[in-house]
């Protein structure tokens, strides 16, 4: 292969980088090919561990972002090993699976808090009939309000979380060749 | 053989060669892989890291009529390689202690 060849396909597995970090490589591979520099390794390879680099030490970059890169590599990468096909289609299958769970924890909270302001409601437009009544429906409004809204708050907290974990997770099993 | 390759040791390596003396890639990868048996692409991802770290930063200088890029280590970079270097001088003791016997 030649070295156009080599940067060509290097530039097209960097393709879902942020800008700069694309520029910064190709910059630093054409400097190192010009200058006569020798690589053993196939673009695809070359580019492998340069995102899974900046998977693994973006500052910027939220759980979220670096599950997302590290899933688009392995679905951009040639080599299309079984086992990391075998890698991304777990990933795939916990990212949607903590996705779904994380929407239906939020969708609960949002519900109760809606229910709650409505319960509210309803309590003041019986006020007329009976206050006892009225009382009760007002605090049972109020608890669901408080508890929706502390689940919406717990939900958006874990959702951080396990999209972190499991960033993590699969930049371990990605990256574990890192210095070979 | 394929004893020494952790990241670590990989970041340190090049910490110390550019203790030395400023390098670009080409010379840096040249005298990292003379040392340690790692792939020519290690070096950049290592590079880059080491470089958010703040250990080391890059600067472009003109040669033979075009841009090099090189880099030379930071204040915390040196800072840096001096734990790796105790932390090297311990694990080769350890090492040598259960390797090489009784051979103190």
């Amino acid at each position: 292969m030649s070295n156009q060849e080599f940067m060509q396909e290097l530039k097209k597995r960097l393709k879902r980088l942020p800008f700069d970090e694309q520029r910064e490589a190709v910059e630093y591979y054409e400097g190192y090919l010009a200058d006569g520099g020798e690589i053993s390794e196939t673009p695809s390879e070359v580019a492998m561990k340069i995102v899974s680099e900046f998977a693994e030490n973006s500052e910027k970059s939220n759980g979220f972002t670096k599950t997302w890169v590290v899933l688009l590599t392995i679905f951009a990468s040639p080599i299309a090993l079984p086992i990391l096909a075998a890698i991304g289609a777990v990933a795939f299958a916990i990212v949607v699976s903590a996705g779904s769970i994380i929407v239906s924890l939020w969708a609960t909270g949002f519900a109760l808090f809606v229910a709650g302001i409505a319960t509210v409601f309803c309590a003041c437009a019986i006020i007329g009939q009976s206050i006892a009544t009225m009382v009760f429906f007002l605090g049972l409004g109020l608890i669901m309000i408080a508890l929706g809204f502390f689940l919406s708050i717990a939900t958006i907290k874990l959702s951080k979380k396990s999209f972190d974990g499991i960033a993590k997770l699969f930049n371990k099993l990605l990256t574990r060749r890192v210095a070979r | 053989m394929n004893f020494l390759t952790t990241a670590a040791l990989l970041d340190s390596v090049v910490l110390a060669s550019l203790s030395k003396e400023d390098m670009y890639g080409y010379t840096l990868t040249k005298a990292i892989t003379k040392v340690l048996e790692v792939s020519e692409s290690s070096l950049y991802p290592a590079l880059r890291r080491l470089q958010k770290d703040g250990h080391l930063e890059a600067y472009d200088q003109p040669d033979n009529g075009r841009n090099r890029r090189y880099y030379r280590i930071t204040e915390n970079g040196k800072k840096k390689l001096k734990e790796y270097q105790l932390a090297w001088k311990n694990a080769k003791g350890n090492i040598d202690g259960i390797l090489l016997g009784g051979a103190k």
